[in-house]
Formats: C-alpha cells, sequence, structure tokens
C-alpha cells in the first residue's frame, strides 16, 4: 500500500479547514475569522476506504500571509513546509487553497511557495460560489504559466469527491517533496517563533527585516503582472455589500451599541430560550425517579440508583440546552465575520489594559471554554502580550460554569422584570459574565505592569466579507458539543457520582445510635459520620470564615476536578440527606437547607467566577508554555482571588 | 500627512513604510505595496484601530501609532 501525505496551506479564511473537514469527514472548527486553525490537524481521507491501496492523510495548518512568520502560528506553518515539523516528517503534495475573492493579492504565495518547495505544488481556488466571480481569468493560461494544475472550486457547495479526485490525481508515486535551499528568507530575531528546530542551510537568516520587505514585494509585482496577463474581462469585486454594512457596524457609536446589544441578547437566549427544555429535562428526571421510589425496595442498590446515579448525572443534564444554545449562537456569530468586527471595535479598550484586539477571539471563545481559548493566543506575536492573555482567560465565565450559575441564581435569585424587558436572573447572569471578564482585564494590566512587563505594540487584522450564516453548520457544532457534554456525564460524572454516594453512605452507623431520632435526624447523622463527612469536616474550617458548611466544602474539592462536578456532587450529598418526599430536584432540597440563603449564593458564585477549578486548562497551560511555572502563578493567583471575593461578598451581603 | 488625520473617506497613496513598522510584511503579504491606493473607512475612538480599504479585496485594520508609519500621500 503506498501512503501519501497532503500539506493545506493557504491565506487565513481561505476555507483551508472547510477542505479539511469535506475530505475527512471531521469536524474541525470552522469559521469566517483569521487565525481559527492554530494547530496542525492531520487527518485520513474518507475515500481511503474505497483506495485500498494508495492511502492519503490530510494535514490542515494555520494560514499564513507569506513565508516569513511574524507568530507563533505562522511559523508551524512554514516550518511544516520545511520539512521541520516532527510530527509530519515528510509529505508528497502540497495544495495551496487561496480565496478566490482575494486572489489578486494572494496568488503571489504560490510564487513564494515555488522558490522553497520544488514541483509537488498544486492550486485550489476556493469560494467560487459562481461563475461572475471567477470567469474573468484564463484559468488554462495562468496554469501553463505558472506549470501547476489548479482547481476552481466551492467548498462550502461542492461534493468531496471533486477534491478528492483533483488531489489523488496528482499522486502517483512515492517521492516526498525536495525543497531549494537558503530561498526561504527568516528574520533572525523571528527564529525564536518555530517550536522545533529549522536546519540553518534550508533558510538564508538576515537581521534586517528590509530584505524580506524587497522580496515580498518584488513577488507581489511578479503576481500582478501574472494576473493582467490572464485576465480576460473586468471582475466585480464582493467588497461594496459588507462595506455598506461597515459603515454602520464598525462606527465608534453604533457599533458599540450594536455589540453591547448583540451580546446581551445571546446571555439573555442562554437563560430564556433554555427554561422550557431544562424544566422538561428536570420533570422528566422527578418522574423516573419518583416512579423508581414507588416500585423499588428499600436497598443500597435504590438508593445508588436514586441517590446517586440520578440525583447526580441528572443534575448535570439538565444543562444541555443552554451549552446547546451557547455554542449554536456563538458559531452563527464566528460565520456572519462579525467576530473581526468586534475585535476592531475592542482593540482600543484592551490597548488600555497592555493588550490588544487579537486578545478579543481568545477571550470570546473562552466563553465556551478555555482551552481552545488558549490555544487560540498564539495568534498574538508578542510574546509577553501573549501569555498576559493565556493566564486570564480562565477568569473570562466559560461553559462549565454555566451549570452552577444556573442551579444557585435559579434557586436563590427571586425573579423579577426590570422595564418590561431585563429579568433579574438574567442580569446576575450577565452580572457574573461581565465580573469575570472585567477582572480578567484588570489582572492582564497587572501583570502586564509587573511579570510580563511590557507596552501594547501592534494590532492588525484583515476583515472577512460578511456571510449569510449556515444554520446547519452551526447545528452541527452545537450537536457535537451535546454530545462532549452528554458523554462526560455518562462517563466521568457518572463515576464520579457512585464514588461521591459510597463516600457519603459508608460507613454506616450503629443501629444503637439511631435510637430515639426521627428519620431526617439519621440521615443526618449518617452523611456526616461517612467518609465524606468526615473529609468535609476536615476543610471546613477554611471555609468558616466564607459561611459555608461541609457539604459546600465537599462540592467545591469535587469541583477541582471539573466545575460541573459541583452540581452532581450536591446532587447526590443532598439526595442522601433527603427524606421528604416532596422534593424530588436539587433546587427544592437546597431551598430546605438553612445553610443555603442568598447571600452564600451569591459569595459561592463570586467563588465560581474567580477560581481556576479545571485540571484540563492547567494541563493545556502548561503544555503550551512549556513549564510549570506559568499554570502554578495562574493556579495561585485565581485561588486568592476567589476566596478574598467570596469572603467579601459574604460580609457586604450579611 | 498622517493617516490618522485624514477624515473618513478619503483616498491616499501608499508612498512607503517605515523601516521599524511591526506589520510591513503581512501587509505586503496582503498585496499593499507602495504607489497603491488606500481608502480609509471608519476609525475606532482615539488612538483605536483604522479601518482601511484596499482595492476591491482588502480590508483591513491598523491600530493608529503603526498606520501613521505608512508613509501617504492625499489624492
Amino acid at each position: 500500500m503506498k501512503k501519501f501525505t497532503v500539506l493545506l496551506v493557504g491565506t487565513p479564511n481561505s476555507g483551508k479547514s472547510t477542505i479539511f473537514n469535506l475530505l475527512s469527514g471531521s469536524n474541525r472548527k470552522v469559521s469566517n475569522y483569521a487565525g481559527v486553525t492554530v494547530d496542525t490537524g492531520v487527518s485520513e481521507v474518507k475515500s481511503n476506504k474505497m483506495n485500498p491501496d494508495v492511502n492519503v492523510s490530510i494535514v490542515d495548518l494555520p494560514g499564513i500571509y507569506n513565508l516569513s512568520p511574524v507568530s507563533i502560528d505562522e511559523a508551524i506553518t512554514t516550518g511544516t513546509i520545511l520539512g521541520e515539523n516532527r510530527q509530519i516528517p515528510q509529505y508528497d503534495l502540497l495544495a495551496l487553497v487561496l480565496d478566490i475573492n482575494k486572489l489578486e493579492n494572494t496568488l503571489f504565495l504560490i510564487l513564494n511557495l515555488q522558490k522553497v518547495v520544488q514541483k509537488k505544488i498544486v492550486l485550489i481556488i476556493n469560494k467560487a460560489d459562481s461563475a461572475k466571480l471567477y470567469d474573468y481569468i484564463d484559468w488554462k493560461l495562468l496554469q501553463s504559466e505558472l506549470n501547476v494544475n489548479i482547481l476552481i472550486t466551492s467548498a462550502v457547495n461542492d461534493s468531496s469527491e471533486k477534491i478528492d479526485n483533483f488531489i489523488r490525481n496528482e499522486l502517483k508515486d512515492l517521492i516526498p517533496v525536495e525543497f531549494t535551499n537558503g530561498n526561504l528568507t527568516i528574520l533572525q530575531k523571528n527564529l525564536e517563533l518555530f517550536p522545533f528546530e529549522i536546519s540553518k542551510n534550508k533558510i538564508n537568516l538576515i537581521a534586517n527585516q528590509s530584505q524580506i520587505y524587497q522580496e515580498i514585494e518584488s513577488l507581489q509585482k511578479e503576481s500582478r503582472a501574472l494576473i493582467k496577463k490572464v485576465t480576460i474581462k473586468n471582475r466585480t469585486g464582493n467588497l461594496s455589500s459588507s462595506l455598506k454594512i461597515d459603515h454602520y457596524l464598525t462606527h465608534p457609536l453604533w457599533g458599540t451599541l450594536f455589540f453591547i446589544l448583540v451580546f446581551y441578547l445571546i446571555f439573555h437566549s442562554i437563560y430564556t430560550f433554555a427554561v422550557p427544555v431544562m424544566d422538561l429535562i428536570d420533570g422528566g428526571v422527578g418522574s423516573v425517579s419518583t416512579f423508581l421510589e414507588g416500585y423499588l425496595p428499600d436497598n443500597a442498590f435504590k438508593s445508588l440508583l436514586l441517590d446517586g446515579v440520578i440525583a447526580g448525572v441528572g443534575g448535570v443534564i439538565v444543562f444541555l440546552p443552554q451549552i446547546m444554545i451557547l455554542f449554536f449562537l456563538l458559531n452563527i456569530l464566528e460565520q456572519t465575520g462579525y467576530l473581526s468586527r468586534a475585535a476592531f471595535l475592542t482593540d482600543k479598550l484592551f490597548s488600555v489594559f497592555g493588550l490588544s484586539g487579537k486578545a478579543f477571539v481568545p477571550y470570546l471563545s473562552g466563553f465556551a471554554c478555555s482551552i481552545p481559548a488558549i490555544m487560540a493566543t498564539r495568534t498574538i506575536a508578542d510574546k509577553k502580550e501573549r501569555l498576559a492573555t493565556l493566564i486570564t482567560i480562565p477568569l473570562i465565565t466559560c461553559s462549565a460554569r454555566l451549570p452552577v450559575y444556573v442551579l444557585l441564581i435559579g434557586t436563590f435569585i427571586p425573579e423579577k422584570t426590570y422595564l418590561g424587558f431585563f429579568n433579574s436572573q438574567a442580569l446576575m447572569f450577565f452580572f457574573l459574565y461581565f465580573l469575570g471578564s472585567v477582572a480578567a482585564l484588570i489582572i492582564a494590566k497587572l501583570f502586564r505592569l509587573s511579570y510580563f512587563k511590557g507596552k501594547s505594540q501592534s494590532f492588525f487584522i484583515e476583515m472577512p466579507f460578511y456571510q449569510v450564516p449556515s444554520l446547519k453548520t452551526a447545528l452541527k457544532q452545537s450537536l457535537s458539543k451535546g454530545k462532549v457534554f452528554l458523554k462526560n456525564a455518562g462517563t466521568i460524572i457518572f463515576t464520579l457520582s457512585l464514588i461521591i454516594w459510597a463516600l457519603s453512605s459508608y460507613p454506616k452507623i450503629d443501629e444503637a445510635e439511631k435510637l430515639n431520632l426521627s428519620p431526617e435526624a439519621v440521615a443526618a447523622l449518617q452523611l456526616e459520620k461517612s467518609m465524606l463527612g468526615r473529609i468535609g469536616k476536615v476543610i471546613e474550617p477554611v471555609l468558616t470564615p466564607l459561611g459555608y458548611d461541609w457539604k459546600m466544602g465537599v462540592g467545591l474539592l469535587v469541583a477541582f476536578g471539573a466545575r460541573e462536578l459541583f452540581v452532581s456532587a450536591l446532587g447526590t450529598i443532598y439526595a442522601l440527606g433527603d427524606v421528604d418526599e416532596n422534593s424530588r430536584t436539587l433546587q427544592e432540597r437546597l431551598l430546605h437547607d438553612p445553610h443555603f440563603n442568598m447571600a452564600t449564593a451569591i459569595s459561592l458564585l463570586i467563588f465560581f467566577v474567580f477560581a481556576c477549578q479545571c485540571m484540563s486548562t492547567l494541563g493545556i497551560v502548561r503544555r503550551e508554555t512549556d513549564s510549570w511555572k506559568i499554570p502554578l502563578l495562574m493556579f495561585t493567583y485565581m485561588t486568592i482571588l476567589a476566596y478574598t471575593g467570596a469572603y467579601l461578598a459574604k460580609v457586604i451581603l450579611t | 500627512m498622517k493617516l490618522s488625520d485624514i477624515p473618513n473617506g478619503t483616498r491616499v497613496r501608499v508612498v512607503k513604510f517605515v523601516e521599524n513598522m511591526s506589520n510591513v510584511s503581512t501587509l505586503l503579504g496582503l498585496g499593499i505595496i507602495p504607489g497603491d491606493e488606500l481608502t480609509i473607512i471608519n476609525k475606532a475612538l482615539s488612538g483605536g484601530p483604522i479601518l482601511i480599504r484596499h482595492g476591491e479585496s482588502s480590508f483591513f485594520a491598523l491600530r493608529a501609532n503603526e498606520a501613521n508609519l505608512i508613509e501617504i500621500e492625499v489624492l
């Protein structure tokens, strides 16, 4: 069997990831924003199943504007093209993907590549959605001028076969790509951007940037002359409609108001649209529990099932609709191309805090999950600016905090409507998100004044054209996130619920101790004497100043593994302590606990806003920064902030 | 003449990029080379980025202090 590797290279936002997904059948993140692909994705193509003799893998690489990198993600691409990426030591074909709308400015990239890579290059012209976009060029002539094969496609509309066949036709014999050494000019000080060693004989290291400028400029001129030669009629651009919209949406006043409105509406919908579905799920969980309650004999298994599994896992799956709505709306927003405008509008604000508009998209991704957000900081060229962004991202309210917020807000914040539209619970929600974001900016500023000292230098962003979002893509994204969430509920949370149940049910207390006690008192005593109760008692002194009891302490402790575990742990603990047949849901049970009131709830919420309760985040930060120093620093400052914030909230509110 | 002092809608020509400007290779990669025409679309609040149009396909934003490192002449 012959094994081939194909690199997908192209300008940012040219649709490489869409082509990658089409060919491989995978679901890599696609967005109308430059710099979404920050890591190398490798996958076998779908058609390998039908072609047992020829095995093709494709590699999706971050977008580049030219071959001399100025940020880490660009360096990954250049390094891989040079064959220096250890994960992809060699390849057989380089497919350059260009956006037809930007052809006249980006065609020079193929001339740039041809100076470095010998033969084995093909050109894929993407986003050719209608003939009038591309029929102004004599493609046959261009093909012979460049001496590469060209495919014109629209990855959104075309079938995968078209692109697949085009690539397979190029893969005949197994001779990996070879290089012309010394033709790639790289600035000495940018060498540190490469995450892997680059052999010096392949590149031409220079100290002064002007040589790079001259090279690109002359290639651009060459490419313009070429385009002029192959142009057969006037072309019609796509720019004017985007410009008209941007006249308002990037306006300092109207644009800012629109920006605030868009983000308020997102939080509003997460809260309001999800409620009916959540009630449905909650009701479902409740009735299953009631049904089993009457059906099963009283024994340990019944308790395990009702108090462990249903109360624990059921408590968490209630939040499925909210997670899905959040990802759906964020994806719609990404597809439209609005995010680049948001980065434009927020740059001034970010610059006050020592960051740049480039921090906007990582921060925004942070609302979904810190892990991709931290990876997205690779597009920030300045190292210290990147670290200051990265270390503050976990303060942004991620979707794992949602279950905790919804539970506590829904239970303890009375529902009121202001001005006929603003809902008190939605406002509280908005406040917590706001608090996390403001804290992130302030802490970033403190870091920029001290540990990561430096001034925010530059901000550059290319604006994609506005695009009508595809509901199908957004739905797919939302479903796949929903699936991950359910899978977690079925595995990690399920297992943890069993462990919590066992730890809070054993060891059993003596029959003698139960004498003369009411069933409520027996349940409470049993909880207190259990393993978990004892652990909780040990940590209780730390939490007493905050007004928390040991149950909340245990919840907080397990939440350091992952935040949503707080909800499932409380679900199980409260179900075990509950003998009242009438309260079936965790909300009702919490309301009956005298330790829990609005002040405790708000203090807990504040704790969750600031605390770094996510092992995976610490892991990714360690990977991205290649040391334990930054993750440790992150964990420490966030924990101090959480504890102080929670304490202040408690003192102020009681 | 500084780009940040020029009103929206004005057309200018790029004369050259000042040596120590940081995004030059990206701008060149985007096809913006000396001699080309640019149009100012919108400016964010004072000192914030400037939204600039180049030809029929490029459309980008650059912070004012950096945009001012592009030597221009008003058309």
